[in-house]
């Protein structure tokens, strides 16, 4: 070996010690930055997920223009839900379910009070498969809708208390706390027609939703499919057919392949680009890690700058021995850099071994996640080998930076002055 | 000339070539707003195969000398061949190969490199070379080198695990075995006892016999005045005439 690494080498292990802090700083440095990649990405899946599997849909199939238009007058964008359409859209690969929808807006009253409501009617067969935890989320003591449920609906807990109504008549806990109180069973909904012509049906309500969204809690009312179309004279037609599909990570080409096959009259969106909301939440969660990172990187450069100039300034002897037997200043460099690459590379393997340990454990064990009754789960947490070979190298990168500093000091030494230290 | 010598050395040199050659050297050093004249005009020429003493009393020009003709500073004005070249004007790493090629240190600390061991200590100037000899080859030098001054035994250990004494002998081998045309030697029993000065004295002594090598010494040793064939004292940054 080159004698300028092979005294590089010795020096690290010279000083025990010190190489085995710097080197456990780059380790638990990058460990971390795995892990919390790994729980972050966790998180990230979970949530996307929880979004698709209990109301968005992986993709949503919509006449072109109904997203622009989505809080004027959705309902004039309305198609026919027909096999023919549903076959040709089950058809496609990476397809897993797929169901017919009616978003919209109405008065819900008890007789005495009125409120606003967003209806969602579904096809309730469909709907399990194309969002299974949707229909699901319900307080005790309700029961879901059924494929052969007619007239019944599902409300939000926090609207149902406002209009006194509750499952049955019974009392839940959820919809009062007066033990006196004898709440009703039936709800009067009205809507309007894409023309504007008003209607209004009688429901009894079957069940009471929860959501973590307390404004969802407070205006949502779910109803069978056939409910909704007779209300808005919308009979045998939908304003959107959610779909479910088998690999989150082919929602790209599940979605080009869609638009393909039903061509320029439909648009069909991800769940990203119907709720821009929540992409925009995980974009920035994203962000902040990134930036977590990336000051966690910066300590650890600073760590191995300190103890390489800790070291320069011990060794300034040695240095000037060996500018006295004539080494260039370039070779001096070689010496110092080859050190912090060296514990680099060596405290940034320890480190992915490490954090890939946590994270490949915590993969095994979950890490439970969610509130109670909204989207209880757990987090698998999981990176990439992208990432992970990224980061080792981001690591050894930042072990050469802080070398640069520290080994130009050295070799810029004046001999003499080198000689003379103690 | 500029020194105290016996006629007869001093005809000896001169029927040899110069391997230092000094006209009128200065050194001035600014600290902050005073300015030091450490060399004042120095004269000097040490002929091949001389075994020179410089003497001197601290802040006399002794080191700031010692240190310009040894390449590991630059004059501020004057003229210094070495060997018959002159480096009064190199940069930075054209001094380093002087240094490499024609110059050897022995310091009053050893300045040995604690991580490598004697062999290696000692083939080190001649690995640091942009195009070295074969490895192997290098290796049948340095302990020819090693037999020469007594370490035989000891080519594995580190410095630390060495006597001073022994660390001096490993100096001397270092700035033996690049053929260096200069050794120059700063104190360099100053660390030592008297038994140990005397054989390492005794061992520069037989170097510079039998290999012709150019000794030039720094030192306050009575016994290393003694052996010196050629004095040169310095005082308020001149060489003072004999």
């Amino acid at each position: 070996m080159n004698i300028l690494f092979q005294v590089a080498i010795r020096n690290v292990f010279r000083n025990r010690r010190r190489s085995l802090f710097t080197l456990s700083a780059i380790a638990v440095g990058l460990a971390v930055v795995l892990v919390i990649t790994g729980v972050s990405n966790a998180f990230y899946r979970f949530s996307i997920e929880n979004a698709v599997n209990v109301k968005i849909g992986a993709l949503q199939i919509h006449k072109t223009g109904y997203l622009s238009n989505v809080s004027s007058n959705p309902l004039e964008f309305n198609f026919e839900y027909s096999e023919a359409l549903l076959t040709k859209i089950e058809n496609v690969t990476g397809v897993k379910a797929a169901g017919g929808r009616i978003i919209f807006r109405g008065l819900v009253s008890n007789g005495r009070n009125q409120a606003l409501f967003f209806g969602s009617a579904v096809d309730v067969a469909r709907e399990k498969l194309v969002c299974p935890r949707w229909l699901g989320s319900l307080t005790d003591g309700s029961r879901p809708l059924e494929p052969n449920d007619i007239g019944q609906v599902m409300v939000g807990q926090e609207l149902a208390r406002s209009l006194n109504v509750a499952p049955n008549g019974q009392l839940t806990e959820a919809s009062d706390s007066d033990p006196n109180r004898v709440p009703g069973e039936f709800l009067n909904l009205s809507g309007a027609s894409p023309q504007g012509r008003q209607n209004a049906v009688d429901v009894q309500v079957k069940g009471l939703t929860r959501s973590l969204l307390p404004l969802e809690e407070k205006r949502s009312v779910t109803l069978p499919l056939s409910v909704a179309q007779s209300l808005l004279g919308l009979e045998g037609k939908v304003t959107e057919i959610a779909v479910a599909i088998d690999d989150l990570d082919r929602l790209a080409v599940v979605q080009q392949n869609l638009q393909k096959v039903l061509g320029p009259e439909f648009e069909v969106s991800s769940w990203s680009e119907v709720q821009p909301f929540l992409r925009d939440v995980l974009f920035r969660q994203k962000i902040m890690i990134s930036i977590v990172s990336v000051i966690l990187f910066i300590l650890v450069l600073f760590v191995i700058a300190n103890t390489m100039t800790m070291a320069v300034f011990e060794r300034t002897r040695e240095i000037g021995t060996m500018l006295s037997v004539g080494i260039k200043r370039r070779q001096i460099q070689t010496i110092f850099f080859a050190e912090s690459v060296f514990v680099g590379v060596v405290g940034a393997f320890a480190g992915t071994l490490l954090g890939i340990f946590i994270v490949v454990v915590l993969s095994f064990v979950g890490i439970p996640f969610g509130s109670e009754g909204y989207s209880e789960g757990m987090l698998y947490p999981f990176v990439e080998i992208v990432f992970t070979l990224s980061a080792f190298t981001v690591a050894v990168f930042c072990a050469a930076l802080a070398g640069i500093f520290p080994a130009r000091r050295a070799s810029n030494m004046n001999p003499v002055d080198a000689l003379r230290a103690s | 000339m500029t020194s105290m010598e016996s006629t007869e050395q001093r005809e000896i040199r001169q029927d040899r070539k110069n391997i230092i050659e000094i006209r009128d050297l200065k050194k001035i050093y600014h600290l902050g707003k005073t300015t030091v004249e450490a060399l004042r005009g120095v004269d000097l020429s040490v002929a091949e195969g001389e075994f020179t003493v410089v003497l001197g009393p601290s802040g006399s020009g002794k080191t700031t000398l010692l240190n310009i003709i040894g390449c590991l500073d630059r004059a501020t004005s004057g003229r210094y061949l070495l060997d018959g070249v002159d480096v009064s004007n190199r940069d930075f790493n054209d001094l380093a190969e002087v240094r490499n090629y024609k110059i050897g240190f022995i310091f009053q600390n050893f300045n040995l490199i604690p991580v490598l061991n004697v062999i290696e200590n000692i083939e080190f100037p001649c690995l640091v070379r942009e195009k070295h000899e074969d490895r192997a080859k290098l290796r049948e030098r340095v302990r020819s080198v090693c037999a020469e001054v007594g370490l035989e035994r000891f080519i594995h250990h580190k410095p630390d695990e060495l006597s001073g004494g022994q660390r001096q002998r490993v100096a001397i081998a270092r700035a033996l075995i690049t053929q260096p045309r200069l050794v120059l030697a700063d104190e360099p029993t100053a660390n030592l006892d008297s038994k140990t000065s005397d054989q390492i004295l005794e061992l520069m002594l037989n170097l510079n016999r039998e290999h012709a090598t150019t000794f030039l010494f720094a030192t306050h040793d009575p016994r290393v005045m003694e052996l010196a064939r050629r004095t040169v004292r310095i005082k308020d940054g001149t060489v003072v005439p004999d």
